[in-house]
């Protein structure tokens, strides 16, 4: 299946009115503050969630209250739908402002066929003709696939396991780090077991694919003359990492990490989580520029297409940065605003503005001039 | 027809409308800003000395370029009558005064720059409405100087009480080569700004509130907004005067007279330059070109390998 045959559909959460996105590749979210950046990356990792670890901590991360977009009328259900080939798996919330109010609708297709299906405010769900009690711990099609692992059903599930979304990283964290998990073979989403990961990675470099080497590689390119390589210090399960910026000399020249720059640590960040993800992996950032240099962005954003192509992934990343949007320049159909032009919500840019006319602009200095994603009233 | 005209001062960017609808009024006139709120134009790129023959040229004039070009190929959205004249203005400003050839090189090789960089089918199309539909016209050395063409109509609207007219500049002066022949303008020490004075030395030194006329020094002569900032001076201000590009002067270049401003045919020779432009390309008859045009900018001289239609 390719990557970018799945859609995922939202209506009324939060501030997200109707939502159909399909991303592929590298791409860009982008629209003013409150237009649902976040939110629309919180989306996705809700139906992760929802299937792999059921509603209730799905509806814990995601925080439970105020679901409903403020305009849906108080009977509308808050929808959330993905789609990956030919199966389509639904779910349809009644809410009010503290959260669930009763139990929720779902429903799984496989082309035409409905495979199962759980009216809202039912007790009781219907999969292969009988009438079967919830179980409070999973969803209806997360017991589906534990029952058989149906092979039709592996693109879905696929999907929903190849997801990880880093909002912000735990700094902190990363300059002191405490206990992780010994074995940790990619970055979790506060970062803070960056220094297992990477003392992982470089122990072991076969089985890790020299994803070391590819980013203490990229490190390099976008911290020019600031990293030669990482040692690790402290015991297995509570590593410190020592970054050696010059080996010209004939003593090594280092400064441990709780010194670095918080730019530097957050490119390290990026480059770890991407290059742990494997193939047809969904990884995001919201707000991938924060702390970093414009040719640190550059360079980050010219290492994740890299990996992106070769490992046929999704990166998505949110940002504000003109930086980061001039990257974009001739990928215009890659580059969303949340904004709604003809029906659609997120659009493309090349289907918001004419592309002869993008041309002749970086797209930077667009979005400096309020000439798209703008917060201010629109024009006639 | 539509004329867009895409100026880089404040004051044109609110009155260039009104200006020349009073003169054109069958025609639409509206002016571009760099940001979509009509508040802010675009950069200017004169105001230090410009390098002579460049091939970079400043980042705020590719953007003139870049909006330029935008606006006339293909426009943003299919929707709207497209643009008959799009006029770039810019002022000649002290630093470039000894070299307004320089200024229009640096306007052409942006306007290179930029067709290089877009592909074949979009750069032809560019090229060509350029060539057909773009002019470059210089305020020489600013807006300002085009008040002292007309000071019987524009001074009033600019603000400048009737008991410090008429303004004094040197005998024949052409306001594009403007000079002041004003004593007390050129010894003024800012001794009556006394809401100035009063401020703490750092805010006095502050860039954006001293008056323009003291930052200058002897170089203020020949500034027209310093001597007009100074005939409208005002104690009570904290700049000391109460000329304001966004009011006064928008009210003043609306108010223009462009007759009177345009009747001593040997000056203002960039303005009647720029109103031969437009004037030709609307087909009005109003003939206010009734005189010499500045032969850099003048439409009917340009070179054989004109960029845009008049350079």
């Amino acid at each position: 299946m390719e990557s970018s045959d799945w859609k995922i559909t939202v209506r009324d959460f939060r501030c997200l009115k109707n939502v159909d996105w399909s991303p592929e590749g590298v791409c860009l979210l982008a629209g003013p503050n409150g237009a649902g950046k976040t939110t629309l990356l919180n989306a996705i990792l809700l139906l992760c969630r929802w299937f792999l670890s059921g509603h209730q901590e799905a509806l814990r991360f995601t925080q439970s209250a105020y679901l409903r977009h403020l305009d849906a009328a108080d009977s509308d259900p808050v929808i959330f739908e993905i789609r990956v080939g030919d199966i389509t798996w639904s779910l349809a919330l009644p809410v009010d402002a503290r959260g669930l109010t009763a139990s929720y609708g779902e429903t799984l297709k496989y082309g035409d066929e409905t495979i199962l299906r759980a009216e809202m405010y039912k007790d009781q769900w219907v999969f292969d003709g009988k009438s079967r009690p919830f179980d409070p711990g999973r969803c209806c099609a997360k017991w589906v696939w534990d029952r058989e692992e149906p092979e039709w059903m592996r693109p879905l599930v696929d999907r929903l396991r190849k997801v990880r979304i880093y909002f912000s990283y735990w700094l902190n964290q990363v300059k002191t780090p405490g206990l992780s998990g010994e074995s940790d073979s990619y970055l979790n989403h506060s970062g803070a077991n960056l220094w297992t990961v990477l003392r992982n990675w470089k122990s072991s470099p076969r089985k890790y694919r020299d994803q070391f080497a590819w980013v203490i590689n990229a490190m390099r390119a976008a911290f020019p003359g600031q990293i030669v390589d990482i040692e690790f210090d402290g015991p297995p399960a509570q590593p410190h990492g020592k970054i050696i910026y010059s080996s010209d000399s004939a003593i090594e020249k280092s400064v441990p990490a709780f010194l670095a720059a918080d730019g530097f640590l957050t490119g390290l960040l990026q480059l770890t989580a991407v290059a742990g993800a494997p193939e047809g992996y969904l990884v995001a950032f919201d707000e991938m520029e924060n702390r970093l240099h414009p040719h640190a962005i550059r360079s980050i954003i010219s290492s994740m297409r890299e990996i992106a192509e070769e490992r046929d992934m999704t990166i998505i990343l949110s940002s504000h940065s003109p930086v980061v949007m001039n990257t974009f320049k001739d990928e215009e159909e890659r580059f969303y605003l949340l904004e709604e032009h003809n029906g659609k919500f997120p659009t493309p840019l090349n289907e918001a503005c004419n592309p002869d006319w993008l041309a002749h602009f970086s797209l930077g200095d667009l979005y400096e001039r309020n000439e798209f994603a703008s917060p201010l009233p629109k024009r006639n | 027809m539509r004329v867009a005209l895409l100026p880089t001062g404040k004051a044109e960017l609110l009155g260039f409308p009104g200006a020349f609808n009073r003169l054109f009024p069958a025609h639409e006139f509206h002016t571009i800003a760099k940001i979509d709120d009509q508040k802010h134009p675009f950069d200017s790129f004169t105001s230090s000395p410009l390098p002579i023959q460049a091939t970079s040229v400043p980042a705020s004039l590719d953007k003139i370029i870049q909006k330029a070009a935008s606006e006339l190929v293909p426009g943003r959205t299919a929707a709207g009558p497209p643009i008959d004249l799009l006029i770039i203005t810019e002022d000649l400003e002290l630093a470039n005064r000894h070299q307004p050839q320089t200024v229009v090189d640096a306007v052409r090789q942006a306007a290179c720059n930029h067709i290089a960089g877009l592909n074949q089918r979009l750069a032809d199309q560019v090229r060509e409405a350029f060539r057909e539909r773009a002019s470059f016209h210089l305020l020489v050395p600013m807006l300002e100087s085009w008040f002292f063409a007309d000071p019987v109509g524009a001074f009033s609207l600019a603000g400048v009480p009737a008991d410090r007219l008429p303004p004094r500049l040197v005998p024949d002066c052409d306001p594009e080569a403007f000079e002041t022949g004003d004593p007390q303008f050129a010894k003024d020490t800012g001794d009556h700004c006394l809401a100035w004075r009063a401020l703490p030395a750092n805010k006095r030194n502050d860039k954006k509130i001293k008056p323009g006329w003291l930052k200058r020094g002897p170089q203020r002569v020949y500034h027209p907004k310093d001597y007009l900032s100074w005939l409208c001076r005002s104690g009570a201000k904290k700049n000391c005067t109460r000329y304001r590009e966004t009011h006064e002067g928008k009210d003043a270049l609306e108010g223009l007279n462009w007759h009177r401003a345009l009747s001593t045919p040997v000056h203002c020779q960039y303005m009647r330059s720029l109103l031969a432009d437009i004037e030709w390309t609307l087909n009005t008859g109003l003939n206010v070109q009734n005189g010499a045009c500045a032969p850099l900018t003048d439409f009917s001289r340009r070179p054989v390998n004109h960029i845009f239609r008049n350079i």
